[in-house]
Order: C-alpha cells, then structure tokens, then sequence
C-alpha cells in the first residue's frame, strides 16, 4: 500500500477567497470582531435543500430534474450571553459552481446574483440595510457589555 | 397540565376574544400568527380578564407573538427568523421541552417547491436546536400553510410528520442512506365530518378543479419523546369562546365575529 500509485489530481488546500461560502464566513468573523465577540456571525451549510421551481430557474438548472447539487448557506447572529441564540438573517443558494447564486426577497421572489462583484454588493446593501441595523440594536441590548 | 392555544388572527382586532378565550381556557402560553395590534393592546386586553400575563421584553419575529401565564425568562428563545421562532420552555420541576412556532408562507405567495424548501429549512433549524438542547422533545406549532397530507408535511425531507403515533415512534426512518426523524401529526383525525368539531381550520372554495374547502393548515406536531406528554382528546379546534360563536349556520368561520381561521387548543402533562 505504502507504494501505490495516486491517480489524483493536485488539490489545491486553500480555499477559494471568491467562493460564496467564504465570503459570508469572513462577514461573520468581522462581526465577530467588531463586536468584541458580544454578537459572533455564524455561516451553517444545509445540502440537499429542494428549493422553488422559480429559485431552481434562477439558478439556471431544470425544476424537472434531480436536484441533488444545491447548497443552502444560512447566515446566522449568535449571541453568546442568551445561551448561543441565533437569529436567522437571510440564506443564499447555489449548485457545484458556486455561481450564481440566489436569494429570496422581501417580497418573496428569487433574485440571481451572477458573479462574486454582485454578491459582494448585494451583502453590502443587506448587511447595512436599516432592517439589519434595527436586529443588531436589539441583539446589542441583550448581549450587554 | 399546560394550556397551549394558537390562533392565525388575520390581522382582526380581536382582543375580546382573545381575553375570552385565556380566561374559559386558563391559557398557559398563547401564540398568536398575523396579530397586528401592540403587544402592550393585547397584554391589557389579557390582563383585564385574568391577570399574570406576560410577554417577551423583545422580538424580531415579526409574524408571530407569545404571552405566557408564567414568567417569560422561562421561555427562552434559542433561535429565530422572520417566520418562525423556537425557545426552550424551563418551567421549574417540570420536563424540559422544546416549543417551536412558524407561520410559513401562503400558497399565494409561494409554490409546492418554496413551501417545501420552508418546511426543510425548519426541519433543519428544529433538528439543530435538539442537537444544542441535548434532546428531541419538541412540539411544532403553527400555520404552515400547507395541509397534513401534502409533501412538505409528509415528506421525510420536509417536516416528516405522520398520521398514526405507532409509525412516529420508530423515531427515525432512513431514506437514500440520511436518517430522518418523525413527527406526530394528530391532526389527521380532525378531517371531515365528526360529532365534536369542525372539518378543519381554515375554510377556503376556489374555483379551480380540485379545492378542499376545509384545510388544516393551522397544525401541531409531537416529536415521539413528547408523545407520552400529549393527551390527543385535548387536542381540540374551537367553534365557540364564551358567549361568541366563531362559525356562522354554514359551519364556516364567521368573519363578522372573528378571524377566518379557528383557534386551535392542546394540552402539555409535563
């Protein structure tokens, strides 16, 4: 065994900082940090999710298929001095390719965010929204000081 | 015994009944779906009739609000989103229990493939809070839109909810090598015609080919931990509170006196 050949390819270790997963978990971190840790963000994957024929569109994949490739990222407040509660912000999906990936508005429709440029500018618009900012001032109030 | 009533209010004004209903039923927790008026309204109105009720000292879901009989610190919530809410429910010398609640969106609103992809997001988010509380009795509560006998109820990717207590408590059933936990869903038997209630929640005749007219989308859920806690006759769909009659001659909810959908009443023995 200690000699067998190995038929893989090279795999790269490093993640890929582009990828929708990573760039939610480094918003995490940095509302982890910028809280002194009173709110931790927290990024929790869901496989196998059977989205809406119009969010599978969206996507870009047949509703009539199997869909076994689609992954659902929940981005979630925690706050520690409530026994870890966590407050369910708002979930992104996307198959194998990472992109594009899709989201559900207020109004209940599917949005497709083509590309790392328009997922990084729709985080922005969510993450300093007014009605984020009213969820982090309640949550601050009960992670207390 | 714990005394637990949900009602979907329809955004009616409705704190009359409200009051009536805690008072004839010694209410323990009150959950309510679409109530617009403030919490502060509601609370007067509870206290009016029966004094001890209290509320969260803060919420972010929007689409559901809780008054309790109890101190609300025994009601703590572990996590929440806009459409549903779970808390542990640590009343002293009693069980420790899980007490999820969702309002799920409307069939308006979303197709069979987005109510599914609600329900297995709550499944999910229901199995994580077992997985931190350490143990699997939870109660789901609520309108889920949808009826017991569709797929993002039945299926074992969705809620995983089944009709008889001898299947759920199997706990567990495997499908494509993933393991899935049950729920009880009790209100199968509250269907069609019967001599003690109506034939569902919520009434609603479209004028498509195939229309139900009575749908229970208003439904609560027992995890088979929980089932030996759960008295089904005291599971029960009210027609009348008081003096106040909620259906009219044709059987349907009445809506000059009340919301479209009945209130929905069951007791805890933990």
């Amino acid at each position: 065994m200690g000699n067998a050949e190995d038929f893989w390819p090279p795999i790269d270790d490093a993640e890929d900082p582009n990828s929708p997963v990573v760039l939610l978990r480094k918003q995490a971190e940095a509302l982890s940090t910028k809280t002194g840790y009173r709110l931790r963000g927290r990024v929790s994957t869901a496989a196998r999710i059977r989205l809406s024929n119009e969010a599978l569109e969206a996507l870009g994949m047949n509703p009539y298929e199997p869909q076994d490739d689609v992954f659902t990222h929940l981005f979630s407040i925690e706050v520690p001095a409530l026994e870890d509660y966590r407050y369910t912000l708002f979930s992104i999906s996307h198959g194998l390719e990472g992109y594009p990936v899709v989201y559900e508005n207020e109004g209940g429709q599917w949005r497709r965010l083509a590309n790392r440029e328009e997922l990084t500018r729709w985080l922005k618009e969510t993450l300093s929204s007014d009605k984020t900012k009213r969820i982090l001032k309640t949550l601050r109030e009960q992670a207390g000081s | 015994m714990l005394n637990i009533a949900f009602w979907n209010l329809g955004r009616r004004p409705v704190q009359d009944l409200l009051a009536a209903l805690v008072k004839q039923h010694a209410i323990d927790v009150l959950i309510l779906a679409e109530s617009t008026a403030p919490p502060s309204t509601v609370l007067g109105a509870l206290n009016r009739e029966r004094p001890g009720y209290k509320t969260r000292p803060w919420n972010i879901c929007t689409k559901l609000s809780v008054f309790t009989f109890f101190h609300s610190a025994f009601l703590k919530p572990t996590a929440e989103d806009d459409r549903f809410l779970i808390c542990r429910l640590l009343l002293p010398a009693r069980l420790e229990i899980l007490l999820a609640m969702a309002h799920l969106s409307s069939k308006a609103y979303s197709d069979e493939h987005g109510q599914l992809a609600e329900c297995q997001l709550l499944s999910w988010q229901v199995s994580d809070a077992e997985r931190r509380a350490g143990h699997n009795r939870t109660i789901l509560v609520g309108d889920l839109n949808v009826n017991p006998f569709e797929v993002p109820v039945v299926g074992a990717h969705g809620l995983h909810a089944v009709m008889t207590k001898q299947v759920a408590r199997r706990n567990t059933r495997r499908v494509q090598d993933r393991e899935y936990r049950f729920f009880y869903n009790p209100m199968w038997k509250h269907f069609g015609e019967r001599v003690d209630g109506p034939p569902g929640t919520y009434y609603y005749g479209s004028s498509g080919y195939v229309t139900y007219f009575w749908n229970i989308f208003d439904q609560v859920l027992v995890r088979p931990d929980l089932i030996p806690y759960f008295p089904d006759q005291e599971l029960r769909i009210l027609t009348s509170i008081g003096d106040f009659k909620l259906v009219g001659a044709n059987g349907q909810p009445d809506r000059d006196v009340g919301p479209d959908h009945l209130p929905m009443l069951f007791k805890l023995d933990i």
